[in-house]
């Protein structure tokens, strides 16, 4: 076989892989459009087994569920929480990653392994604590509020490290010479080379900050200043077992998530046309 | 730090030391106060006899210890967790290293893939349990249709834990591939180049150049899913009813530390469940660091 | 020492940069300083707004409070700012500058139907009462009967809601505890107060509706306030 027909070849086992993966991902995002276009019946009947809805599409659910709340502050909410723990775990964590992935410190494996002693902690025990200094602080029902856990991060910071220690050591001697201290050398130098670390970093706490529920329900009693995700499980709790409202206000949060994402991976993957294998 | 070693530092050691702590202090300093302050909070209920119809606690020292390590259900459901971890964090990691790699090349469409995959993780999970129920369910589920099987899938002990474990391979997948992604950028291109002209194929070039140089990045998803693994909660409860027989050889230690810590007002047992946890954890972190300095690559 | 020679690198740094910009206009000054120097001055003037936002609400901050009130598993409004809270703020003449007066509704587990497993509106109930924060919660009595086996709700013999249990005796709800070792027998953890404006003014349940008070509760006095506000204004 010609090096032309085998590469043509392994294209289509990749594409045909990577097919048979999407579909397997796509099935809950499809499922969620599905039942929010059916009725309330069709969508926890099981005996008939309804896949695509029966007594038509019921485009209409997103726009009740559309009126009867007003997305656009809980979109405001969640943007800014989002945003601010963006900032200000890239910012923490690509300090602490930069000391603990390339300078060497008195106290650097005790203070590394309060790191790893965190993630491995199920966070289940941190949130009353939290929301008790969050309250003493008077930052209930605020976007402070809603940010302050995720001022620093611990996966943040290990991810980042990781990111540090992966870059050629020859560099920051080049750059020691040039008379740069510590402090230029990391930012003009070093930040800017994990920019696809901090990237996955920024995505990860965007994901994490809009999936998590029980802070925003915590923090914010008042419909006006929470999440889309805790503003979801509002209306769950009022609607009980809705499921075509539940999972019609569910496409609508996740949109904003997926365009930050599709955004964000962009920048992300930039560096391919130089840096791509071939396989 | 003692005296003594401050003097033994050279000039710009004590720099780099100043430097280095400033740049770990933020990150340190908040995670004491948001984190470790609540912990120690639960080292010491675990001591505790926890107080209910509004008693007081009481110290009662290593009680709750005893109590726990010597319930058949903690080990129970410290194996069941284990059992868990060892399907997860493999297959999420084989499977998520070859998409990473497929999307990795020079291929059209990749950026639609790699949304497509992206997308189990921002679903809601209340859709996600309920594509799984119905995938599952014993009579009508999509899985005895094809197979024409009837297989209990997640109410049958010997079984319900593959098929939970198959669920968090699922919705692992692309987290870890945008974690390998984002490694693989950090390849220099050269490297394949010049093992194209040697005439290495594609395998090969996988094997000698994206394994090893990826090996940071594979070490680092493999400890923090690892971790993750064994604190799984979430999905347990998503899927799981509490009237399901499956229930006592399937749970996980941190949902036994619901049980009790929520279900039950026993505090102190649940943080004592804690402990018992971190201090596996921890066990197991300290053998994956010495196995780091062995098979992980760093240039 | 060091403080010195820090003081000598800084001072000579500063020198240094003069010089630099010594033959500059003001504009290219500017652009220089920002050219090099814009990270440090962005997280510089941030962290200044931050640390001011938070001082402000710190010094502000109402910490304390009168009582806090669950209301779990009701679809009316019943949180801070409704009639209902409206009347008891009213009634007891709590200054609410000095401490505040929490009406929480948006709790929805309904515990007698699955024990709350996995809702996260129960664990923040949990936390909240472990915490001493919460110090009333009322649901329907089957539930409360329920989430009063964890010893999570006071036991109303005990001395500091006597009040309470002379005055509502007849009325009480009992649960058996998870814990055998506090009690066997049942123990009286709620009140049934299905009767009250709850119900019949406020709609906030159908079937019945019981009040417990949280074990870690400081505030009895506040509840047995609530009590007789709920009680006294049915049917007015």
């Amino acid at each position: 076989m010609s090096i032309e027909a085998r590469n043509r070849m392994n294209k289509i086992i990749m594409y045909v892989i990577l097919v048979i993966m999407a579909f397997i991902m796509l099935v809950p995002f499809a499922w969620m459009i599905l039942t929010a276009v059916k009725t309330n019946q069709e969508s926890i009947s099981v005996a008939p087994f309804y896949i695509l809805p029966h007594n038509g599409w019921h485009w209409e659910n997103f726009a009740t569920v559309w009126k009867s709340y007003n997305f656009v502050i809980l979109y405001k909410n969640t943007l800014l929480m989002i945003f601010f723990r963006v900032v200000c775990a890239c910012l923490t964590a690509t300090m602490a990653g930069y000391a603990f992935g390339r300078l060497e410190f008195p106290g650097k494996k005790f203070l590394f392994s309060l790191i790893l002693i965190q993630m491995m902690i199920p966070a289940q025990i941190f949130i009353i604590p939290q929301y008790l200094m969050v309250s003493s602080l008077g930052l209930l029902n605020s976007v402070a509020g809603l940010v302050f856990p995720g001022i620093v991060t611990a996966f943040g910071t290990y991810l980042l490290k990781t990111g540090y220690q992966g870059l050629p050591k020859d560099l920051e001697e080049a750059a020691g010479i040039d008379g740069c201290n510590i402090g230029q050398k990391f930012l003009l130098i070093m930040m800017p080379l994990t920019r696809s670390a901090m990237i996955s970093l920024g995505i990860f706490t965007a994901l994490f900050a809009f999936k998590d529920l029980m802070w925003p329900m915590i923090v914010c009693t008042n419909s006006a200043t929470t999440t889309l995700s805790a503003g979801l499980a509002k209306m769950q709790g009022q609607y009980g077992s809705d499921y075509p409202t539940m999972m019609a206000s569910a496409v609508l949060a996740i949109i904003p998530m997926i365009v930050i994402y599709v955004i964000f991976q962009k920048q992300f993957v930039e560096g391919i046309a130089t840096s791509g294998g071939k396989l | 730090m003692s005296e003594k070693k401050k003097k033994g530092m050279t000039a710009a050691e004590k720099r780099t030391a100043y430097w280095a702590w400033a740049f770990v202090a933020p990150t340190i300093i908040g995670l004491i106060v948001l984190n470790f302050y609540p912990a120690i909070n639960t080292v010491w209920q675990s001591l505790c006899k926890t107080g209910d119809f509004g008693r007081g606690n009481t110290f009662v020292g290593f009680a709750n210890y005893a109590k726990v390590l010597s319930a058949g259900e903690t080990w129970q459901s410290l194996w069941n967790t284990i059992k868990y971890a060892l399907i997860e964090v493999p297959f999420g990691v084989v499977i998520a290293l070859i998409l990473a790699v497929f999307l990795n090349q020079k291929l059209k469409g990749t950026s639609v893939f790699r949304t497509i995959f992206f997308l189990p993780m921002v679903c809601a999970p209340a859709a996600v349990a309920m594509v799984w129920k119905w995938l599952y369910n014993q009579q009508f589920g999509l899985l005895n249709n094809i197979f024409h099987t009837n297989v209990a899938w997640i109410s049958n002990p010997k079984i319900a834990w593959i098929s939970i474990a198959i669920i968090g391979v699922w919705s692992v997948i692309g987290y870890n591939m945008v974690l390998f992604i984002s490694g693989l950028q950090e390849i220099p291109g050269d490297y394949y180049e010049a093992a194209s002209i040697d005439g290495a194929n594609g395998v090969r070039q996988f094997l000698s150049i994206t394994v090893p140089l990826l090996s940071p990045t594979t070490f680092f998803i493999v400890q923090t899913r690892l971790i993750g693994a064994l604190t799984v909660f979430d999905l347990m409860f998503m899927v799981m009813d509490k009237t399901n027989l499956a229930l006592q050889k399937t749970q996980s230690i941190v949902y036994l530390f619901y049980t009790y810590a929520f279900t039950n007002g026993n505090k102190g047992y649940g943080a004592t469940l804690v402990m018992v946890l971190v201090v596996f954890i921890m066990i197991v972190t300290f053998i994956m660091q010495k196995a780091e300095k062995k098979f992980v690559y760093y240039n | 020492m060091n403080l010195i020679r820090m003081k000598n690198r800084i001072v000579k740094w500063f020198q240094n940069e003069r010089r630099k910009t010594a033959a500059m206009t003001p504009r290219a000054k500017a652009a220089y300083v920002w050219e090099y120097y814009k990270v440090p001055i962005v997280a510089f003037v941030s962290l200044v707004l931050v640390s001011i936002y938070l001082a402000s609400h710190f010094v502000t901050a109402v910490r304390d409070h009168w009582v806090y009130i669950m209301f779990a598993d009701t679809r009316a409004e019943a949180g801070n700012g409704s009639e209902l809270w409206k009347g008891y703020v009213e009634l007891t003449g709590f200054d609410l500058s000095e401490k505040a007066v929490d009406f929480n509704s948006e709790a929805w587990f309904d515990y007698a139907k699955d024990e709350g497993r996995g809702n996260r509106y129960f664990a923040l109930f949990c936390g909240l009462t472990d915490e001493g924060v919460l110090d009333a919660v009322t649901m329907e009595a089957d539930s409360l009967e329920g989430v009063g086996r964890s010893g999570r709700l006071m036991d109303l013999r005990d001395e500091r809601c006597r009040k309470i249990y002379e005055r509502y005796k007849d009325r009480l709800i009992y649960s058996v505890p998870y814990n055998t070792e506090y009690s066997t027998d049942p123990v009286p953890i709620g009140i049934d107060i299905s009767d009250s404006a709850l119900v019949t003014k406020y709609h906030l349940y159908e079937e019945s509706c019981a009040i417990g008070i949280g074990a870690q509760s400081t505030h009895i006095e506040a509840v047995e306030q609530f009590l007789e506000y709920v009680m006294c204004t049915t049917g007015a």
